[in-house]
């Protein structure tokens, strides 16, 4: 799922391959569909409804994602804690996730220990993110949250779906940038997060917060060699998910939005961002 | 419940990390308890001296925490080579004459063998001498008469006014001078102790263990029977000054946490000292400290982040209160009471850190004003603090990240780009110096190996 009021205008880009959202004043929401535990692939647009700070809303469409193109902005922890075995199976997990995409999807790598360091940017050549994964190496501490939101915004830069997948022992130890900053950018960004996590996390920790701010999930591994398994999971998830556009009206241009996604079937539930930061016009204009 | 103690800290570059406490609260065996009775020998020293209570030092020779906790038995029953060989009047004599001669031939800062050779011995043995010589520096009455004696007198090279005056001064410091290089050289190589005596080690918010270092205390003890009293010695402050600034500037947080102890007992209104504990306690509530992985049925030593951080703020007031031209002071107080929440109260203590000539301590208070104003919604200023920060420092990632996300929540999603573009596109040519925020914990003993250096000429003074 994805919320996200387009604002917008045209981004600096960070590679030249890199396209940008023109402004529109739509709000897409990134939905993922789900009855008994699995995902639900066969709805129509007048399947969903939405509420936007309790107000209906005229659905423009819905899409299912499978055949839209990513862009996916992997987000690797390499501090100390992730040497060894758990690095290789790591990378084997990178590896085939990449070699599941098409030849329309994108993907870019972030990786952080002290520092966030781009790896490769948002790209259609897998071969540059593969060899960005060789060259990085474990070291130092985790910063966690300035890596997120690296990830948040060079996701930004695309106007393919943004997936962003992070993967850490959940464990920030070195960022500059705070959680709950981090949390509003998320609900100003459309992308989806998804993040894996080595171990299981405390019932407050960042990653939970974040993914269920962007209306991904979170998935916590306790065998790293699950990993490749885990990573392709993800994907398939994301592909199965909807996108549904509308145009709000009847709701005050700024601030929060709280979002209510509904899907009028027995059994189906929706998992959703749960709203979306918007300014006014004239906020914007300053 | 058993519970592990183990005293956190961070290895940040894994060199070293992390204490261990049950020096800080556990009912610890001393292993002295029959040393008392056994000491004296041919050197006199009688059943009545007081023996030191080494409880609070950790001084037990072996027992991991658990067992420490669980079986708070004597300690001489777990010690590394047996007891009996300890009541020995003979090897006691032997192990003192040995020490001794190692602090003859020591000359501060060498690792010669002699040194090394105390480094090999197990914390049973390093009690001998030391407990011998610091009763005899007791001024007691046994002790005078101890020290009356030609075979001491020549056993210990005094003069002639040092054995009159019962001044050991001069032997306290050359073995606290050898006990410190031991640690500080890396020559202390004892025996692994039958049951632990290890120490948590934090590296990336993951455990690991060492042995256990033992030497700085077998130091402080000897500087405690400084005459006429450690408060009044200036060697004795410069000694912890600069030992704690050695630990701190090494990660090694559990041993600063004691030597600032210590320290402020001796010298309650120091206003390094002071500012020394307020570094240590703004350190452990740092993430490095707070987000860490513990195994089950664990925990730190130190608390959680809000206690840290006012007890940090306590010791940064007081030793401002003492010295107000501080700047590095008044810099960690700003940022502490930033943390506390009181970002008017952050700003003012920051500004008087501002006018700091050097570049490092500028960057850091402008990066924290930068925040402060931040959370005043002083957007423009905090740019301006940022950008200044930025300017100091061009391949720091810390002002970037801000200046990014400034503009992101301004909506301002092209600036957040571009400021996020200069992070990326400037490679890291240092993992620990392009941003001096990454070396923040270390930055007020950045003059430590200086310090080291006084000391080491002080001391070797002192041999002369």
């Amino acid at each position: 799922m994805s919320a996200v009021f387009i604002a917008a205008a045209a981004l600096a880009a960070v590679s030249k391959e890199h396209t940008f959202r023109v402004a529109a004043e739509e709000v897409r929401i990134d939905v993922l569909a789900i009855a008994d535990g699995r995902p639900v692939t066969d709805l129509k647009t007048a399947d969903f409804e939405v509420l936007d700070n309790g107000v209906r809303q005229q659905i423009q469409y819905a899409t299912l994602q499978r055949k839209m193109p990513v862009a996916i902005t992997l987000v690797f922890d390499m501090s100390a804690s992730v040497a060894g075995e758990l690095l290789v199976h790591l990378r084997n997990a990178a590896y085939e996730l990449l070699a599941d995409l098409g030849n329309e999807d994108r993907a870019g790598l972030i990786t952080f220990n002290n520092a966030v360091v781009l790896g490769s940017p948002l790209t259609r050549d897998l071969a540059l993110v593969r060899q960005a994964l060789e060259r990085a190496r474990p070291f130092g501490n985790s910063s966690l949250i300035d890596a997120s939101y690296a990830g948040l915004v060079l996701a930004e830069t695309q106007s393919d779906l943004p997936l962003v997948i992070i993967f850490s022992d959940g464990r920030d130890t070195f960022s500059w940038l705070s959680g709950d900053s981090v949390l509003e950018t998320a609900k100003r960004s459309d992308a989806v997060v998804y993040a894996v996590s080595t171990g299981r996390l405390p019932n407050k920790t960042f990653l939970k917060d974040l993914v269920e701010f962007s209306g991904g999930s979170l998935f916590e591994v306790e065998m790293s060699k699950n990993l490749p398994a885990m990573f392709l999971e993800i994907l398939d998830e994301f592909r199965r998910r909807y996108l549904v556009t509308y145009t709000p009206t009847g709701v005050a241009e700024s601030g929060w939005h709280k979002l209510d996604v509904r899907v009028k079937r027995r059994g189906v539930h929706v998992r959703a961002r749960p709203g979306y930061i918007r300014k006014s016009r004239e906020e914007r204009a300053r | 419940m058993i519970l592990f103690r183990i005293f956190v800290s961070l290895n940040l570059a894994g060199l070293v990390l992390i204490g261990a406490l049950q020096a800080f609260d556990f009912p610890q065996p001393s292993g002295l308890s029959n040393s008392q009775k056994d000491f004296g020998g041919r050197w006199g020293v009688d059943d009545g001296m007081r023996i030191r209570d080494c409880r609070r030092e950790g001084a037990a020779p072996g027992g991991t925490y658990r067992a420490a906790a669980a079986n708070p038995a004597p300690a001489k029953m777990q010690a590394p080579g047996g007891t009996e060989k300890k009541r020995d009047s003979s090897y006691r004599r032997e192990k003192i004459e040995e020490w001794l001669a190692a602090l003859a031939a020591h000359k501060p800062g060498r690792p010669e063998p002699a040194a090394a050779g105390i480094g090999r011995w197990d914390e049973g043995d390093l009690e001998i001498p030391v407990d011998f010589v610091t009763k005899l520096a007791s001024g007691s009455s046994s002790a005078k008469r101890t020290l009356a004696r030609a075979s001491t007198r020549r056993l210990l090279h005094l003069t002639d006014q040092e054995a009159r005056e019962g001044n050991l001064n001069r032997i306290l410091k050359q073995g606290a001078m050898l006990h410190t290089d031991i640690a500080l050289l890396g020559l202390e190589k004892r025996p692994p102790p039958l049951l632990g005596g290890q120490m948590g080690v934090f590296a990336d918010g993951r455990l690991g263990m060492q042995p256990k270092k033992v030497h700085w205390k077998f130091a402080r003890r000897l500087l405690d029977s400084v005459s006429p009293s450690p408060a009044r010695d200036p060697m004795v402050r410069k000694w912890y000054i600069a030992t704690t600034a050695h630990m701190l500037n090494q990660r090694l947080l559990a041993y600063a946490g004691r030597n600032i102890e210590r320290a402020l007992e001796i010298f309650p209104s120091d206003d390094k000292i002071l500012f020394y504990a307020g570094v240590l306690h703004e350190t452990w509530a740092s993430p490095c400290n707070q987000n860490i992985l513990l195994p089950p049925l664990s925990e730190v030593i130190y608390g959680s982040k809000g206690p840290e951080l006012k007890r940090a703020r306590h010791f940064f007031r007081e030793s401002i209160a003492r010295n107000p031209d501080f700047p590095e002071a008044h810099l960690r107080l700003g940022r502490v009471l930033g943390l506390l929440g009181t970002p008017q109260q952050a700003v003012a203590e920051l500004q008087l850190a501002a006018p700091a000539k050097d570049p490092q301590l500028l960057y850091y208070a402008s990066l924290f004003l930068g925040r402060e104003c931040e959370m005043l919604s002083r957007r423009t200023d905090a740019r301006n603090h940022y950008q200044r920060a930025a300017s100091l420092y061009p391949a720091a990632q810390s002002p970037l990240f801000a200046l990014s996300q400034l503009a992101h929540s301004g909506d301002d999603a092209e600036g957040a780009l571009v400021a996020l573009q200069r992070i990326f596109e400037s490679p890291v040519r240092d993992f620990w110096k392009d941003d001096p925020r990454w070396v923040y914990d270390l930055a007020p003993v950045r003059d430590a190996d200086q310090l080291i250096a006084e000391i080491y000429s002080l001391f070797g003074e002192v041999a002369q």
